[in-house]
């Protein structure tokens, strides 16, 4: 492989020019890529047509296939992420082996219909031991829960955005799912973020200013800090960034609360647009009780602000260290908890608050050493992935002997059905689509 | 004059857009003074597996010559039938099996990660890329059609839109309080969007739905919703009705609700316009936008049932508005040729390929 680039077919989401990068995927690639594209043959594969993206060809997701065909990539990267617009790549994980990028540790979506009945732990097996057969399509097994076991399994490489999640999800998979020639590797790769610039107002009257991300839901725990707000005895406001569909929900309990003139919603959520409100903000809330909601990369990016952040006790925020954050315990002091917070913090120091976490992020989340890191984990990974993708092409070709057996069942099965129907219709077409595709 | 066969894919016991194409195709070959005939084999796309073999058959029909006579050109119209063989094939594309392509990896697709359907999706992908590309002229429906074949399969093809169905029959009249949804009744369809909107709308607003069930259990999922919602007085199901009645149906509602998720063209969309009705479509609705322009000649809202009920009302409590919208959507269809004088230029064009020497192609491939 010496003296040429290695290939990466680079699977993301990406929106359409008309839509906003909400995605942690897009948010990703589009810090990555041009980083690493001199030193990589790197396509990108998402749901937009052909064109290109930063620099570097772009490719449907069904593409994959024929640019593989025409000019064999070495690694296939895939960057998984909770919610419908994961969709596009979360289907193509099972479909070519490489390395998996889960931004988020557990999935709440259940992806597309396609893999709902996903048949993948016994493509891994069939890998390992080519005679098993083929399931039955009336056999094929609903997946596991929670969502993400078959994304984290499928892949024979597996990358978590901290080392929580790696430690969390390796514990579940350890042993379960082994490759022939490399088991089941994990590491852990954080999301890469660039320095937010302070945009706070300098005007030494102004209230102090919070932000908070979460839902309305319970898990968002508003319940919590929106009394925090009312509690707080100096002069405060809150912006509050909730999902569109929540506004009624979030207005309702905003005025339950009486602080309606003191809390600005916004909806919708995008990396760019965290960047922007925490720019200008004294405080950025993390407050999530729920296992499928994300902190990365907007916990990181509240950080590189130097904005101190608050998290809750709770999944990773308990390994997140109270050196660089505040941690509050949910229950009965939460409340009490964060109006101490918010009250113990003067609007003149609260950078110096936030100067640690800053200083953690610009080190571990540092653009060119995340890429740095990734693309040592590609050039490990080409030799022990070329081996796992010579057995997943011996399984592709029993699959279609496989879906030929099938086929002349069906077409053999109806009454009185045509002697040698098989090999008069469709055995001649079959043929011919495969001197086609040579 | 020239022998023409119209090649269409039948799923028996429904109707949709591509019989209506078929059908208008054929009557307006013939009104030009041309032997036209419809070929149709029964479609049926599950299982899944069933999709090789149903391509195989068009792959193996012998259509040069029937009673005594050449067969000059024939048009295919979606899949499978472009895999018919011809020296002179046209094709007009409805649409490829989108359950392999563009709706891949989403709801309305059972195609997964079993490495038997991922065989199966790449020799259907491969053999459309031969049998589309061999097409003496290549044309879609709709731009949304002509560009994800050229994204999916690199072919380039000539948007032609078909004129509309019923010429010059649609009218306008004093609207009366209901909304209109036309359409097959499939999930894709999303006549869900409205049933869960009409919570929302005002309550003397009625929804009449024309269009029969094509996917098992969907009207359960439908009644499940009108009783949920408790709507089921405002709700009326008509079926497939006639001509006439659907001319009528146009002319007096007060809106037309149309909002599939990425449409191939839409007919229900032109027809409303032809009938001076606003359109509420939604902004992943497809080929829709093509011609839909948010307040202009309609409404683009979010795929949400609640987007979907502010866009009703305001037109229930505009009437200005809606009418301006409904005038801009006439005015729009007498302006692009779609009532009935297209259909010159469109047959004009897919039956170049009779007047084009040897293997001269109207496209090639991109």
């Amino acid at each position: 492989m010496a003296g040429r680039k290695l290939r990466i077919a680079w699977f993301t989401y990406l929106a359409r020019p008309s839509e906003v990068a909400a995605t942690v995927s897009q948010y990703c690639t589009d810090i990555l890529v041009p980083l690493m594209k001199d030193e990589f043959e790197i396509e990108v594969f998402s749901g937009l047509p052909p064109g290109s993206h930063l620099g570097v060809p772009r490719y449907n997701t069904l593409n994959a296939y024929q640019r593989h065909r025409a000019n064999p990539f070495d690694i296939f990267f895939y960057q998984v992420e909770d919610g419908p617009l994961g969709r596009v790549v979360r289907t193509q994980v099972g479909m070519m082996p490489g390395i998996s990028w889960m931004h988020d540790t557990f999935l709440s979506d259940p992806g597309a219909e396609g893999i709902h009945t996903s048949p993948w732990e016994r493509s891994v097996q069939q890998m390992l031991d080519l005679s098993l057969p083929f399931l039955e399509r009336d056999d094929l097994p609903l997946q596991p829960q929670p969502q993400g076991y078959r994304e984290t399994s499928v892949s024979p490489i597996v990358l978590y955005n901290s080392e929580w999640a790696e430690g969390t999800l390796h514990r579940f998979l350890s042993g379960r799912y082994e490759y022939a020639s490399c088991g089941h590797r994990s590491e852990s790769l954080p999301v890469p973020v660039t320095p937010v610039e302070d945009s706070r107002s300098t005007d030494p009257h102004r209230p102090f200013e919070i932000v908070a991300l979460g839902s309305a839901r319970l898990d968002g725990r508003a319940h919590k800090f929106l009394p925090a707000v009312a509690d707080c005895a100096r002069p405060s406001r809150l912006t509050w960034v909730i999902e569109s569909s929540e506004r009624a929900d979030a207005e309702r309990m905003v005025n339950e609360f009486g602080i309606g003139d003191r809390v600005t919603l916004v909806e919708g959520n995008s990396p760019e647009k965290w960047r922007l409100l925490v720019a200008k903000s004294d405080i950025a809330l993390h407050v999530t009780s729920h296992p499928h909601t994300r902190l990365s990369p907007y916990l990181e990016l509240s950080m590189a602000a130097g904005v101190p952040t608050v998290v809750m006790r709770i999944g990773r925020g308990e390994a997140i260290s109270e050196d660089i954050a505040f941690t509050v315990v949910p229950g009965l002091h939460e409340t009490a908890q964060l109006t101490a917070i918010f009250e113990g913090i003067a609007v003149d120091d609260a950078r110096r608050f936030g100067r640690a976490g800053q200083l953690a992020v610009m080190r571990e989340n540092n653009p060119a050493q995340v890429a740095s890191r990734l693309g040592g984990i590609f050039r490990e990974s080409a030799p022990i992935l070329a081996d796992v993708m010579r057995a997943w092409n011996g399984l592709y070709e029993r699959a279609e002997e496989a879906l030929l057996q099938e086929i002349r069942a069906l077409v053999d099965a109806p009454v009185g059905a045509m002697p040698g129907a098989f090999e008069r219709i469709v055995q001649p077409f079959v043929e011919e689509m495969r001197r086609v595709a040579r | 004059m020239a022998r023409v066969l119209v090649l269409g894919a039948k799923v028996p016991f429904t109707h949709g857009g591509q019989e209506i194409l078929v059908a208008t195709l054929v009557k307006h070959l013939k009104a030009r003074g041309h032997e036209a005939d419809v070929i149709e084999l029964p479609f049926n796309p599950l299982p899944k597996q069933n999709l090789l073999t149903q391509a195989a058959m068009w792959r193996s029909l012998d259509l040069a010559e029937f009673a005594g006579g050449k067969v000059d050109l024939i048009i295919a119209t979606k899949f499978p039938t472009y895999y018919a063989r011809h020296p002179k094939k046209s094709v007009w594309l409805v649409h490829q099996l989108r359950s392999l392509y563009d709706l891949h990896g989403g709801q309305y697709s059972d195609m997964g990660d079993d490495p038997r359907d991922e065989v199966l999706r790449r020799m259907i992908t491969d053999g459309d890329t031969v049998a589309l590309g061999e097409c003496a002229y290549r044309s879609a429906i709709s731009k949304n059609v002509a560009d994800r074949l050229q994204s999916y399969n690199g072919l380039s093809s000539t948007v032609l839109y078909p004129p509309l169905p019923l010429g010059d029959r649609y009218q306008s009249r004093n609207a009366k309080p209901y909304i209109l949804s036309v359409g097959r009744l499939c999930r894709i369809k999303r006549l869900d969007l409205m049933l869960n909107a009409m919570k929302h709308v005002s309550p003397e607003v009625s929804l009449k739905v024309v269009g029969t069930a094509d996917e098992p259990g969907v009207m359960e999922y439908f009644n499940n919703i009108i009783k949920g919602h408790d709507i089921g007085r405002r709700v009326e199901f008509l079926g497939r009705v006639s001509d006439e009645a659907l001319v009528d149906l146009y002319a007096e509602s007060m809106g037309v609700f149309y909002a599939p998720f990425d449409e191939d063209y839409g007919y229900v969309t032109l027809e409303a316009m032809a009938s001076g009705r606003a359109v509420v479509t939604a902004t992943d609705s497809g080929g829709t936008l093509e011609f839909v322009k948010d307040r202009e000649n309609g409404r683009v809202v979010a795929p949400d049932p609640s987007a979907i009920a502010e866009a009703f009302n305001e037109l229930a409590r505009d009437r200005d508005v809606a009418t301006r919208m409904g005038s801009a959507g006439r005015a729009f269809i007498e302006s692009s040729g779609m009532l009935s004088q297209g259909w010159d230029t469109l047959i004009d064009s897919l039956l170049s390929p009779l007047s084009q020497s040897g293997a001269s192609q109207a496209n090639k491939a991109a």
